[in-house]
């Protein structure tokens, strides 16, 4: 279980450090959507790019704190009758939620990997004059993705360890 | 399989998973996909790749974050005590004076901050003790400083209407506007209740002794009111630039924050570098929460869209042969109930996909029954099990049980719903200010 | 080779962002489904999705390459990011319908060299149509030559569009098209650049007083597949799509020079209510062509001197 422990709170580390990132691309977000404002009705004169890098960064701000936010466990959930359940339910359930965590965003990895992969190999730029390689902002997902799959993981390797531990309590 | 079959399947599954305490993006990603999935296949799936960022990447959707990091400064910024002590120091001779002032401080800071339970903690608390030490009726008190605070989600600006009007198609400039007039509505309407229910107990609420209001009047009455003239200045700018059109609801947003956080630093020296971190920390989780389950609500409106389920279900609707008036009294009376148990955000980007095509197959403007969405979850924040501004109250102040809490409150569900029937009764008020906008 | 039958009929997505009653393109682009669909009974059918309930503009070339459409119809100006070469519909070197249609419908060798570079990144073209001209509509300001317009702040759809914008001295902007009407209206844009075909009804002629009967940049919105799907597919369903695209072609100039014809219909519709259509004078016509050189420059550049010049060639633009 050392190991474990190990990966575990270095990936949580990781987790964390996207989300600080995060709190910072919100704040360069809000100050680029304002320099846009202020050029654009002050000195009659938009930004080319402001406009396409502020839809980017909220593709980051919705997807990098999955993970984080997920090892807290604070994704908004519905828990009147969750809480009411018996513990054994309830673990159960959690093993449940976690395994489709897991399937999620497995789904989203693969999907948005294959078109990451597309983008790159064909070399598209975004439409504007900015020609971003769309490879850059679509490899957001897989990424947050990936983060969110590890994630899920370990809540599913601790939701099976706590069953172990119930099911020896109880037969004790 | 058949798509009515799928279909079935599919919104059962998301019931269950949702009523089983699943997070909410997850209910409705795996709803979705695995709806996708029954009926395209593995190859259907990757459809997922395309919609999934199209639908996150969209200049409108960056208002929600940039509105929620401005309610967050304005939340921190000591707004709220500047602005309940103003309306109480002119409404002290009314009786229930306190109680009306909270209603008043509360549209106010709702037209500055987005969402429901900020209110309450911030205004709420000051208001509630002071109502307690004058010896009002506790429930009276809690009620008053529990309801008012959902008055933020209808009153520009506002998080709901922007998730609303993304998933819906609508202009969030026009949802903004629409939902000024509405907002003043229920506010008044709360008032009077105060007042009325003030009136006829006699145990409600003291008046202020005319000593206590005379001691209390001038110089510091004058500082306070000059003082907001922030605030003030603040809607102006946010509201006026998106009403004359000349800044989109995500461009205001930007001078929003921007003006927030110079009130919060220069005009009350409130912020320092500690809170400043803490305002960006606590709104980039919201926005990421809010945004998960906006990838959710994603998958699952393809899923809707691929089935061609809007189609179908509007003509599903209309084969039943119901007037319009019960129609929408039921789906009313069916967001009410969830609305005791789901999230206002949440309940928003589940019930719209399934909705809009009824509303627009019944011709309603999808304005107006978006601002009675928004009217019915002004309810759906104070009901129980599920009722987030009463949690916060009992969270925030100990002088209060929860039985009082509930009781207290209650009765503006009904005066909310009281407010429902008149916004659908009469939609021009919903619809007049947008109209002049074009 | 040997020819390919469908044993069995066989269904395809198809994908566009128009939505259903979109004037003029919805009509266009409904013949050509409607046209496969009685055609092709038992061989290939279509499975539409209208107005981005499928993909939506960003999103259709890469839905299409994932697999998510299996036929699209897609606008160029979203497509010149990764195929700058189908710029060549777009510059402003295409005076006249009839014109376009005939050097750019299939088989001409203009047509067979874009697919050349497409297929290098697995696209193909079935169809292209002809293109419509886009002109320059504006609030208040009168303009009839390139200084005209300096500083003026034009909202554009497009990469060429912005170029050509910006060579003429004005500022491109970018803006959703949503927000079109009410930008017009508020003056947070100058003018915008526009086909007048697509435009009647959605509120922008009451807000422009005059438009520019120039074509500062040109539209289409060819039918794409990916090459290696439809090189797969058996040579009963090729002939189908192939037909009905060819016809559609021809369908499209019909729809453009005879049934809304912009001298005799379109242009007439804007005048009633009440904006005046600028024709420039031969020597003003002359200046916005001078003024325009660059852009063509600027695409040669995009697309390697070699493809740019022998595409302008192709095109009688040389
Ligand atoms: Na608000
Ligand atoms: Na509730």
């Amino acid at each position: 279980m050392g190991i474990f422990s190990a990966v575990t709170s270095a990936l949580h580390k990781i987790f964390s450090a996207f989300s600080k990132v995060s709190q910072w691309v919100l704040f360069i977000l809000t100050m680029i959507v304002f320099y846009d404002v202020v050029l654009r009705y002050v000195f009659n004169n938009p930004t080319i790019w402001a406009l396409e890098i502020s839809e980017y960064m909220l593709v980051f701000l919705g997807f990098f704190m999955a993970a984080d936010i997920q090892a807290k466990k604070r994704h908004i959930k519905m828990d009147f009758f969750y809480s009411v359940f018996p513990q054994a339910v309830r673990s159960c359930l959690d093993a449940l939620f976690h395994m489709g965590t897991a399937g999620f965003s497995l789904l989203l990895l693969w999907s948005s990997m294959k078109m990451t992969i597309t983008a790159y190999r064909y070399d598209s730029l975004s439409n504007s004059l900015l020609e971003t390689p769309l490879f850059i902002p679509y490899s957001i997902i897989p990424l947050a993705m990936l983060m969110l799959l590890l994630q899920s993981i370990i809540d599913l390797v601790e939701d099976i360890s706590h069953m172990k531990v119930h099911k020896k309590e109880g037969s004790q | 399989m058949s798509a009515t079959m799928i279909i079935i399947i599919s919104i059962s599954i998301l019931l269950v998973l949702l009523m089983s305490g699943c997070p909410i993006f997850l209910c409705m990603g795996i709803a979705g996909g695995l709806g996708i999935f029954l009926y395209s296949g593995i190859s259907g799936l990757s459809v997922l790749q395309t919609t999934v960022f199209g639908a996150l990447s969209k200049f409108t959707l960056v208002a929600a974050p940039l509105f929620i990091l401005m309610g967050e400064i304005i939340f921190k910024s000591g707004i709220s005590k500047d602005l309940y002590e103003a309306f109480n120091r002119i409404l002290r001779r009314v009786p229930g004076g306190i109680a009306i002032a909270t209603v008043f401080a509360s549209a106010i800071f709702g037209a500055l901050c987005g969402i429901s339970i900020a209110a309450v903690a911030s205004i709420g608390v000051i208001a509630l003790s002071e109502m307690l030490k004058r010896g009002y009726d506790p429930k009276l008190a809690a009620g008053a400083v529990c309801a008012p605070g959902a008055l933020a989600m209808l009153i520009p600006p506002s998080l709901l209407f922007i998730l609303y009007g993304e998933v819906a198609g609508v202009s969030v400039a026009k949802l903004f506007i629409a939902g000024i007039l509405p907002g003043i509505l229920l506010a008044g309407l709360m008032c009077l209740y105060i007042l009325i229910r003030v009136i006829i107990s006699s145990r409600g609420a003291a008046r202020d002794t005319a000593e206590e209001a005379l001691s209390s009047s001038g110089t510091k009455t004058i500082n306070i009111l000059i003082r907001l003239w922030a605030p003030v200045a603040l809607i102006t700018l946010v509201l006026g630039s998106i009403y004359i059109g000349i800044a989109t609801p995500t461009e205001s947003a930007a001078l929003g924050v921007v003006g927030a956080y110079f009130i919060a630093f220069i005009v009350y020296r409130s912020l320092n570098w500690n809170s400043f971190l803490d305002t960006l920390a606590n709104s980039a989780r919201v926005t990421g929460t809010i945004l998960m389950v906006f990838v959710g609500a994603v998958v699952f409106t393809q899923f809707l869209n691929i089935l061609r389920v809007p189609d179908s279900f509007a003509q599903f609707v209309a084969s039943l042969h119901v007037s319009p008036f019960v129609t929408m009294l039921s789906i009313q009376f069916m967001l009410l109930v969830l609305g005791m148990f789901v999230d206002g955000a949440s309940m928003i980007m589940i019930t719209t996909p399934i909705l809009l095509p009824i509303v627009l197959s019944q011709n309603w403007n999808p304005i107006w029954f978006g601002v009675l969405m928004i009217t019915n979850i002004e309810m759906a924040v104070i009901t129980p099990p599920v009722g987030l501004n009463l949690y916060t109250l009992a969270t925030v102040s100990d002088d209060v049980s929860m039985e009082t809490i509930l009781k207290g409150t209650l009765p503006y569900v009904l005066v909310i719903f009281l407010g429902l029937l008149i916004l659908m009764t009469f939609p021009q008020i919903s619809l007049w200010l947008p109209g002049l906008m074009r | 080779g040997e020819s390919k039958k469908a044993e069995k009929e066989m269904t395809l997505t198809m994908a566009t962002y128009v939505p259903v009653g979109y004037p003029l393109v919805y009509e266009e682009q409904k013949f050509f489904v409607d046209r496969v669909n009685e055609t092709g009974k038992g061989i290939v059918q279509i499975n539409m999705y209208w107005g981005g309930t499928l993909l939506k503009g960003k999103e259709v070339l890469p839905g299409l390459q994932a697999g998510t459409a299996d036929i699209v119809f897609q606008t160029g100006a979203y497509l010149l990011g990764s195929f700058p070469v189908l710029g060549i519909q777009i510059l402003p070197i295409w005076p006249d319908r009839s014109v376009s249609h005939e050097k750019l419908k299939m088989e001409t060798p203009l047509a067979e060299l874009q697919n050349d570079i497409l297929k290098k990144k697995d696209l193909l073209q079935i169809a292209a149509g002809a293109t419509v001209p886009e002109f320059i509509w504006t609030r208040n300001k009168l303009v009839r030559s390139p200084k005209d317009l300096k500083g003026l702040k034009i909202r554009v759809a497009g990469k060429v569009e912005a170029i050509a914008i910006k060579t003429l001295g004005a500022i491109p902007v970018t803006l959703p098209s949503a927000e079109l009407p009410q930008a017009l209206q508020r003056g947070v844009v100058d003018g915008a650049l526009m086909n007048p075909w697509s435009s009647t009804g959605r509120g922008v002629e009451e807000f422009c007083k005059y438009m520019l009967i120039f074509s500062i940049s040109n539209q289409s919105t060819p039918i794409y597949v990916k090459a290696s799907t439809w090189k797969a597919w058996p040579d009963n369903v090729k002939k189908v799509l192939s037909d009905a695209a060819a016809d559609w072609e021809k369908n499209m100039l019909y729809l453009i020079t005879v049934k809304n014809p912009l001298k005799e219909k379109i242009i007439p519709f804007y005048e009633k209510s009440g904006i005046k259509a600028v024709f420039p004078t031969t020597d003003e016509a002359k200046a916005f062509d001078e003024a325009l050189r660059p852009v063509l420059a600027w695409w040669v550049k995009q697309t390697g001197a070699d493809v740019g010049n022998k595409a302008l060639e192709l095109a009688g633009a040389k």
